[in-house]
This record gives C-alpha cells, sequence and structure tokens, in this order.
C-alpha cells in the first residue's frame, strides 16, 4: 500500500488528477520526491491536505493516507 | 406586484418559510466582479428577493464574455457590466435595490464599499484583487464567500462566519503573477463558473437565512469532467497571521502588487509591432510556453515562458522591450513585473492571435 494521491488545478496538469505514490515519512519527504519525479512542481504554489486537513507543517504519513496538492486558481 | 405569489416556491420549504423570505428582503450583499461566477450570483440573489445588491465591476461586456456570462447579450458588448447587470437584474425582479460600484477596487477604496454590506462574495479573476478582497473583510469581520476557477475545476469556501478562518490560513502568502495559471487564456466552459456561481449564491442564502451547514472554514473543491467533489477542513495556520493587515492603515499602505501595475503597461497594436521589431533597438521577449510556440510562425525573440519567468533575468539596456503571448494577457503581466527594473518595456495588445489575424488580412 502507498499513499493516494489527489492533485488539483495546475498540479494535476503535471501529474495527473489522481495516483498511487510510494509511501515516505512525512509531507516534507514527499514533496521533495513528488519534486524529484515531477520536477515542473516546483514552480507551482500548493497546499497541502492529509486526510482531509489542510496541514501547517511537516505532518507524518501513515500507510495509506490520502494526500491532496490544493493550488490555489484565480479564474472567475 | 404580489410579494408573497412571487416567492411562494420557497417559502414553501419550511426550513425557509416566511421568516427566512423576510431576511432575504432585509440583507445586503455586495458581489465583487460580474463576470463568470457573478453572473449567476447575481441572477439567483436577485430572483431570491435579496434586498440590496452591490455590483463591484468596472470592466465591459466582450464578446468572448458571452459565452459564460449568461446575464449578457449581443446588445451589450461594449457595455459596462454593472450597468448591463443592473439593466437585466432590474427586469427580473424590480423590488430589489441594485448599486453599481463602477471602480476597480483596491486596497484603497475597497473599505467603505464593504461596510455598507452584510455578506461579500468574491466573484473576482484575479489573484491580487481576491487578497485585497479577504483582508478587508477580515478587518470588517464580513462574510466572505470565495469561488475561483480554473479550467474544468473549481473552488469555493466560506470565510469569517463563526470562524476566524480566512483566504490566508488555506494559501498565507500572495504569489506572484507568474506562479500561478491566472491569465493564461487557460479556457473555460461557462457552465462550470454557473456551478461554482450557483454554489456561492446558495452559501450566500444560506447564511442569510441561517438555514443548513456553510461551507464555513472549509474548501470545496469540484471537478466538471470527473463529477468529482471533495471536502477539506481548513487548519487555522500559524503563518496566516503575519500576513494578514494590522489594521485599516496597514492595509492601506500595503503593496497587494500586480493589478495597477498591469494596468499602467503601454500596450502597442499588431501594425505597430512588425515596425518596432525590425528596430535596431529592439528586443522580443516571447513569454509563451513552449509547447505554444510551433502553432504560429517564429520571429526573433527572447523566449522566456510564462511559467518560469524570472523578472530579474539580464536582458540589454536601452533597449525598447516588446513582451508578447498569445492574446496579450500574460505578456502585460510580464511586462508590469520588467518595467521595475527596466524602462521602456511594452506588451503586444492582443498577442500574436491578433498579429496573425494582421497579416492574413493584409495578405488577403
Amino acid at each position: 500500500m502507498g499513499l493516494s494521491i489527489l492533485a488539483f488545478g495546475q498540479v494535476a496538469e503535471i501529474t495527473g488528477n489522481t495516483f498511487s505514490f510510494d509511501h515516505v515519512m512525512d509531507t516534507n519527504a514527499l514533496k521533495l520526491a513528488l519534486e524529484k519525479a515531477f520536477p515542473a512542481l516546483q514552480h507551482v504554489r500548493y497546499t497541502i491536505a492529509v486526510d482531509k486537513d489542510t496541514i501547517t507543517t511537516n505532518t507524518l504519513l501513515k500507510e495509506n493516507s490520502v494526500v491532496a496538492l490544493l493550488p490555489p486558481f484565480s479564474g472567475g | 406586484m404580489n410579494q408573497t405569489t412571487r416567492y411562494e416556491r420557497q417559502t414553501a420549504l419550511k426550513e425557509l418559510g416566511d421568516q427566512g423570505q423576510q431576511q432575504l428582503s432585509h440583507a445586503k450583499v455586495l458581489v465583487i466582479g460580474a463576470g463568470g461566477l457573478g453572473c449567476p450570483v447575481l441572477q439567483y440573489l436577485t430572483a431570491a428577493g435579496v434586498g440590496e445588491i452591490g455590483i463591484a465591476d468596472d470592466d465591459v461586456v466582450a464578446l468572448n464574455n458571452l459565452h459564460r456570462q449568461i446575464l449578457y447579450t449581443e446588445n451589450h458588448v461594449g457595455k459596462l457590466k454593472a450597468e448591463a447587470a443592473t439593466d437585466v437584474l432590474q427586469r427580473m425582479n424590480s423590488t430589489v435595490k441594485i448599486n453599481q460600484h463602477i471602480v476597480r477596487l483596491n486596497n484603497k477604496n475597497i473599505l467603505p464599499i464593504i461596510r455598507l454590506y452584510d455578506v461579500v462574495v468574491d466573484a473576482t479573476d484575479n489573484i491580487p484583487t481576491r487578497y485585497i478582497v479577504n483582508d478587508a473583510c477580515y478587518l470588517l469581520r464580513k462574510p466572505l464567500i470565495y469561488g475561483s476557477i480554473l479550467r474544468f475545476e473549481g473552488q469555493l469556501a466560506v470565510f469569517n462566519y463563526n470562524t476566524n478562518i480566512t483566504y490566508r490560513d488555506l494559501f498565507p502568502q500572495q504569489p506572484k503573477e507568474n506562479e500561478i495559471a491566472d491569465c493564461n487564456e487557460a479556457g473555460v466552459i461557462g457552465v462550470l463558473p454557473g456551478i461554482i456561481g450557483s454554489l456561492q449564491a446558495a452559501e450566500a442564502i444560506k447564511i442569510i437565512t441561517g438555514i443548513g451547514k456553510v461551507a464555513s472554514g472549509k474548501l470545496i473543491t469540484y471537478n466538471m469532467l470527473h463529477n468529482s467533489l471533495y471536502e477539506f477542513n481548513i487548519s487555522a495556520n500559524p503563518v496566516a497571521a503575519s500576513f494578514l493587515p494590522a489594521d485599516e492603515k496597514a492595509f492601506e499602505n500595503a503593496d497587494y502588487g500586480e493589478v495597477c501595475d498591469v494596468f499602467s503597461v503601454r500596450e502597442i497594436d499588431a501594425a505597430s509591432f512588425d515596425e518596432i521589431r525590425s528596430l535596431p533597438g529592439t528586443i522580443v521577449v516571447d513569454v509563451r510556453e513552449d509547447y505554444e510556440l510551433n502553432e504560429t510562425p517564429t520571429f526573433e525573440s527572447v523566449q522566456m515562458p510564462f511559467s518560469v519567468f524570472d523578472e530579474n533575468v539580464e536582458l540589454p539596456n536601452g533597449k525598447t522591450i516588446v513582451v508578447v503571448c498569445k492574446s496579450g494577457h500574460r505578456s502585460k503581466a510580464a511586462a508590469a513585473l520588467l518595467s521595475r527594473k527596466y524602462k521602456n518595456v511594452v506588451s503586444l495588445q492582443g498577442g500574436v492571435n491578433n498579429w496573425l489575424t494582421l497579416n492574413k488580412m493584409d495578405h488577403a
């Protein structure tokens, strides 16, 4: 079992909407691993949610956590 | 006109009832932006009998607005959106008081306008204004119903309503203009802002009448292609406080950046472009993405895709810099950034699209 990732907006344009990703310990490690797998992510700003709650600091990931990558949208 | 009959199908809902209708008729809602999101918000709130509605918009109706901004007709093209919307809405419901605020809202003029209302709907289309609206609503403790879209996706959230959560808890620091897909002409199907705007209108009615569960402190995302809807709890972000203005004075003195800069960018038309770019002292900076370049004939240019645009780039000094993109939006934003460092920066109006059209006409 790995992490389930939900990506939105500009992030999804780079990574695809949903995908599994090898488990890493915490969200900092995940960010680095994602940027390695998808270098274009370095240029995108996004907020991370773990299991439905947005996080504000580095957060430990459970074996089957669902992680959402949420960039801002500006259109109207 | 019998007002009881007019609203009987909504007052029949026991959750709403006559009391809810009374609350609606006493409510004052400010809708900021009368575009893709603002149109459905304005239509539904007017139809529902909200007592007073403010429309803040300084833009005019364009032909390419009509596919999604469904308040407007072909006759409105070229007219101010606030006036066109008022005209249509008053015919829909003459009992609603509609106020027009035909001004580009900024941190110097927004507070007195927001003070006039109970609830604010953010239906804007750019990041700086979203931060300005957020910070103003935070200072004045006004419930803010946020909606935004990108391609087939939308976001909805409610701030300052039974919670201290604001947009800055979600995205604390305002990104630079080139960090997000803002004016990349991403494209949109009209129904998407229709859906998100309708969700915003629903939240406004719920807040006014106190029914249901408001998306307060939540971020709701909707994807039209997948029919997927997700809800996230927005956690209080300790960093947010350091970015929120301490008071009204700090707010009015803060720098929200690009919006104003973009409006001061000088543009050249497609006809002048060929002439100017052939001059020895001119550099053309093309901010289109790599994948867009093979769509059109090329011209001599420095390529700096907008997604990785670096405003501190070293360009030869003392030259005229013409920034171009596909339709003239990104180039304007990039030109605004370059103008901080370089003197003679202009943007190609209407982008390469316009230039191609003109050349086709010449050769026809």
